[in-house]
Parts: structure tokens; sequence; C-alpha cells
């Protein structure tokens, strides 16, 4: 879990992690993959879920999820589209347009392209931004999900959740600085 | 997924996303039959003149279109939160240039299509006896636009004055293949009495190859923040 005020660099190191943003100075690895050099290899395993999510307005949400799957190299059968659908709850609104969705519609269709295909690293931006109650279960029933086939999840938020208490460990960043690390009383014991 | 995979995975939701909002191809249309009409009024009823011209008056409305197609191809990335949804997916990067340089080109081809028959009537010129001729021009000269066009539009992509910028370095580039389109032209339209426009066809094929790998092979740098 990672958290800190706004502007404190979380997004930032999050696009820095998934190879998105070149590091000014300095060095990381992922998985033994250098974040320079290694870039292909690390986003074939790893996903990153922005702020704004990654969908497309004039598609509707099960057209989104077919895309992101071809990009992807996956194969995203009727069923299995309908199947992620349903994990996040926007099963009936398959064929409607992103355009007529909420915002947290839209930060639904994001998370279930975490589904699409196996990952190493998840990285999901502010994962509880503009959702309900509702919705915040569906994303700590999904970041559970994601734990159980093995993939890490970072999450960057200033909102509490289930996975938040539920974290391995958290980091605080502030200025770009990481000022605090601490083991979740669950890691402890 | 194979690289050619991914690159009809872009283009289909490219076309798809035009065919339902028909943002770019409408005012393509609208702003190239526009640039034809004020010429041809503008000139007058000289049809000598006018078919002298007519090339030039051709590919100037083709490149104006374009210019407005370019500023809009990575538009629908912007609105779903920019590049980093295609950046984040596995593989090539090179898969997102090639795909948004298909999709240009069939938009400007589709435009075409519209536009060569328009200026033929405009203009009073014969197209038929020289269709294949001029279809393969149309194709090359539709190449090497989109292909420096696609590079140079992801090039200026973030930066603030990016609709100055992107004509400031496109057109300079656009010199070669523009003489050699307009020439070419206008020499299969006058019968090609001196074989001449065999000479601008090479310029064409021999910029469209060396910009497609160039383009292809710098597009990750030119993305990359």
């Amino acid at each position: 879990m990672l958290v800190g005020a706004n502007g404190a660099g979380k997004t930032t190191l999050l696009r820095i992690i998934a190879t998105l943003l070149r590091p000014s100075s300095g060095e990381g690895t992922v998985d033994g993959l250098s974040i320079k050099d290694d870039g292909d290899l690390i986003r074939a395993r790893t996903a990153y879920v922005s702020a704004r999510g990654f969908v497309y307005d004039d598609l509707t949400a099960a057209e989104n999820l077919r895309f992101a799957a071809r990009l992807a190299g996956e194969s995203a059968s009727d069923g299995h589209v309908t199947e992620l659908l349903t994990t996040v709850g926007l099963a009936h609104v398959a064929d409607q347009t992103v355009r007529t969705f909420s915002t947290g519609m839209r930060r639904r269709l994001a998370l279930a392209g975490l589904r699409l295909r196996p990952l190493g690293l998840a990285l999901i931006d502010e994962p509880y931004a503009a959702l309900d109650d509702e919705g915040i279960t569906l994303v700590d029933r999904l970041v559970e999900d994601l734990v159980t086939d093995g993939t890490t999840v970072i999450l960057a938020s200033h909102q509490s959740g289930e996975a938040t208490r539920r974290a391995t460990s958290t980091m605080r960043l502030d200025d770009g600085l990481l000022v605090d690390t601490a083991l979740s009383a669950t890691e402890a014991s | 997924m194979s690289m050619p995979g991914r690159v009809a995975a872009i283009v289909w939701k490219d076309l798809l996303i035009e065919i339902r909002t028909k943002a770019s191809f409408h005012s393509m249309l609208a702003f190239s039959a526009l640039v034809l009409f004020v010429f041809s009024f503008a000139i007058g009823p000289d049809t000598p003149l006018l078919q002298r011209i007519a090339a030039g008056l051709l590919w100037v409305a083709i490149v104006f279109t374009g210019l407005l197609s370019l500023s809009r191809t990575y538009q629908s990335e912007e609105a779903a939160g920019g590049l980093e949804g295609l950046r984040m997916s596995p593989g090539d990067p090179r898969a997102i240039y090639l795909g948004k340089l298909a999709g240009n080109v069939l938009l400007l081809l589709g435009l075409e299509v519209v536009l060569f028959p328009a200026a033929a009537v405009l203009f009073q010129i014969e197209l038929w006896p020289h269709a294949l001729p001029l279809a393969g021009i149309a194709v090359l000269g539709t190449l090497a636009f989109s292909i420096s066009g696609t590079f140079y539009a992801a090039l200026t992509l973030h930066l603030r004055a990016r609709e100055i910028m992107l004509p400031l370095l496109l057109i300079p580039a656009l010199v070669p293949p523009l003489l050699g389109a307009v020439n070419a032209t206008q020499l299969v339209l006058d019968g090609n009495p001196f074989g001449e426009a065999d000479l601008w066809v090479r310029l064409l094929i021999a910029y469209d190859v060396v910009f497609f790998v160039a383009c292809t092979w710098l597009f990750p740098l030119a993305v990359e923040e």
C-alpha cells in the first residue's frame, strides 16, 4: 500500500515502476528486471490502472474489454467478458457505450481489465476514487482474487478500504521521498 | 499476440470509434470540398489554367485535410487517459504506430475516393483513362504523408503548442513527397508525354521506404516520457 498526500509522488512512482516514465536518476528493478532497460519484459507481466482508467467513451463496456484483451494477446470469449463484467457489477450495461457511464462505473470497468491476463504485478492508482460502498467492496474482492492468484498488488490511495487494512506493507511518500515503511499487523503476526 | 494482431486490434478500435462518431471523416470531407471549391471559384472559368494546376490544388486539399486528421490521431487515446493504456500493453510499442498509421491511411484513402472525382468535375479533368496510375500515386503520396504525419503527431503529443508545432515540423518533411506526388499526378493527367512521371514515382517509393523504417524504429523514443 502506497500512501501519501496529494502531490506526494504516488502516481509518479507507480508510473516509473510500470516503465511508463523513465526515472531522471537512480535505478530500480521489478522481479530482477531493470525498469530502465527491460520495459518490454516488465510490461508483459504488469498492469497499471491509472486514476482516470483506460476506457474509450465510444466503445461499449464489452468492446473495451475485448480490445484490451486483444491488445494483450489474450482471446476474450463472450462468456469470459460477461463473467468479468459480472465481477464488477456491470453485466447489465455490457452493450452500452461508456459515454453513458458514471465515473464510478468507468472505474469498475477499468479495474475489470486486471483480470484479462495472468499478472505478476498490478499497480492501481486511487482504486477507491469515485466508488460507492458496493464499488469499494468489489475492489477489495478483486484485489483479494489477484493476490490469491499470486499477483503482487500495489495500491496508491489516500482512502481506506479492506485492502488497505489487509495490506502486507504500507509505504508513506512525502514530496517524492519514502518517509515510512511499516509491515501490517497481519504480516507481523 | 503477434504484432499484426495488435496492429489489427488498434485499427479495429479506431475505425469503430470513427464509424460511430464520424468525427474525423465528415469534417475532413467538408474541409477538403471547401478548399477545392474556393480555389475553383477564385481562379474562375479558365479551364486550361485549372487543368494545368489541378494536381497541385488536389494535393494541397489532401495535405490540409490530412493535417486536420492527424491532429485527431491520438485524440481518442487522450480522452481515454493518454497513450499509457496502449503503452502498457505487452509487446513492441511500435504496434501503436503501425496501427495508427494504418488507420490514417485508410481514412485518407477513403476521403480521396470522393475527392478525386470531385476534382475531376470541378476542374474538368479526365480521370478514368488514367485511373490505375493515379490510384498508385494516390496510395504512395498518402503513405508518405501518413508515415511522417503519424510519427510527428506522436512526437508533438505532449507539447503545449502541438497544434502549431505539428505543421511546423511536418510540412518541411513533406516537401519531397509533395513535389513527387504533384508532379507525378500532373504528368499522368497530361498523358505522361516524356515518361518523367516514373522519376517522381521512384522518389515517392524511396521516401516511403526510408521514412517508414526510420519512423517505425524511432517511435518508442518519440512516445517515451
